[in-house]
């Protein structure tokens, strides 16, 4: 695939983001990036009940072309290929960018990797959600939270106004 | 409301252009319209009509050396955009015309001097939903001949340590006005470097001795467009920088400092401005010199 081409496909998803909408429920939604610099995004994630397969995954994020396309790109394999959790923690970030077109996005390296980071940082929450619930430490929080009268998740949505 | 370019009293009003005046002339083949950009597709995406790309990294920046391509690239670069040393250039990108700026006095420093930038860059061009296009213009290869630069618009390192009154690495005399355009967290060391920026840092925090923090922001409005000259100098004048000082504006790698001696040496004319685009990717990183937190 020659350049051009190569770009055309950022274009493309830049302006046409596969997978990008919330997920409610979901297992994680974990925001990455910098606010301050402008480009920002949101992971939603569902994990598989034996804890190793994508069951469903989606984006939301404002910014620059490289950083939302790279996002859209990578949501779009994961969908078609069926990825499970073990292939995106072993991606590596240079293979992401590689995926995009080195030449391309070799002076935003960051901007490239945003939506594989966060992705992998959703992962690693997802797995140490599992481990606390393993060890009863969530239902702990959930009964203190309950004392205190702190209301978290979907209930504090519904809360509002 | 923004008023018209010739009612906010610049000393050189002809510098810049309105976004209105970019799409009358789009079609003037006299002028050439570049865009240059943060956002390294954004041009690909569309852009005004007639433009070209500028690509800072590629086209302006040696890949060997840190430096700029030399006298012979300049004038490479602007024969392939059939520019010669009589053409007027219109620049305009993302990021409030950061990329425009820098592309803007570096054009100048190689000695191009029909250069204009237009007023609220992209953005403003986008907000009036103006006409984008994914053409790219071709134009007849000129001849640009091989420019002499003009060394009094650029300073290095070892300049910027005398301007701050240092003699062989030690404190000799008093310092000259120094502006820091960053933002007050890069300025105060709290950052090492800009949020999302990391690979652009440097191994200290802090500001060059002496330096002034005037984030190169407050230098325009909400919409993109460039303040009044007497805002603008109430800005300097209130932080100690006025009209006849030497004065050095500096940020992380030169690109912001351009926007802001766009202010100072285009809009307002103070005539002995200097940009060190070594910054504070060289600054922060060198052995022995003076830091101020």
């Amino acid at each position: 695939m020659d350049r051009q081409e190569q770009i055309e496909i950022l274009l493309d998803h830049y302006e046409n983001p596969r997978h990008r909408h919330p997920i409610d429920p979901n297992d994680v939604a974990m925001p990455g990036g910098n606010p301050g610099c402008g480009d920002v995004i949101t992971i939603y994630l569902n994990v598989g009940e034996e804890g190793t397969t994508i069951s469903d995954v989606s984006f939301e994020g404002e910014g620059c072309t490289i950083s939302q396309a790279g996002a859209s790109i990578l949501l779009e394999m994961i969908h078609d290929e069926g990825w499970t959790i073990e292939d995106v923690v072993n991606l590596d970030y240079h293979v992401m960018m590689d995926i995009l077109g080195t030449d391309i996005v070799k002076t935003r390296p960051k901007c490239a990797t945003l939506a594989l980071g966060t992705l992998k940082a959703a992962i690693k929450k997802y797995h140490r959600d599992r481990m606390k619930e393993e060890a009863g430490l969530l239902d702990d929080l959930d009964k203190v939270n309950e004392e205190y009268g702190i209301v978290t998740g979907d209930e504090a949505s519904r809360s509002e106004g | 409301m923004t008023t018209n370019i010739e009612e906010r009293g610049y000393a050189n009003p002809d510098v810049l252009v309105s976004t209105d005046w970019v799409a009358q002339h789009k079609d003037d083949t006299s002028i050439r319209i570049m865009e240059s950009d943060e956002d390294v597709l954004l041009y690909e995406l569309g852009h005004v009509p007639n433009a070209v790309k500028v690509d800072w990294h590629e086209d302006l920046q040696d890949q060997l050396i840190r430096d700029f391509i030399g006298p012979e690239g300049f004038a490479s670069l602007m024969s392939r955009f059939g520019v010669t040393p009589d053409t007027t250039i219109v620049l305009y990108g993302d990021k409030n015309n950061w990329w425009a700026a820098y592309a803007y006095w570096f054009f100048k420093h190689m000695g191009h001097d029909n250069l204009k930038i237009m007023d609220g860059g992209r953005v403003k061009w986008e907000a009036e939903n103006r006409e984008l296009t994914r053409a790219v213009p071709s134009f007849e290869q000129s001849n640009y001949p091989v420019p002499t630069p003009r060394p009094e618009l650029r300073v290095f390192m070892a300049d910027v340590l005398e301007h701050i009154g240092y003699k062989d690495r030690q404190k000799a005399g008093e310092g000259k006005p120094l502006v820091d355009v960053r933002s007050p967290g890069e300025y105060s060391g709290e950052m090492t470097h800009m949020p999302d920026y990391p690979q652009e840092g440097a191994l200290r925090g802090g500001h060059i001795e002496g330096a002034r923090n005037i984030p190169w922001g407050k230098a325009v409005n909400e919409d993109g467009t460039f303040k009044t000259a007497d805002e603008l100098k109430e800005l300097y004048q209130s932080q100690g920088i006025n009209p006849d000082d030497e004065i050095v504006v500096y940020c992380r790698i030169g690109e912001r400092s351009s926007h802001s001696w766009f202010v100072l040496h285009e809009l307002l004319g103070y005539p002995k401005v200097t940009n060190y685009d070594g910054s504070w990717t060289e600054w922060g990183n060198v052995v022995g010199v003076p830091i101020e937190r």
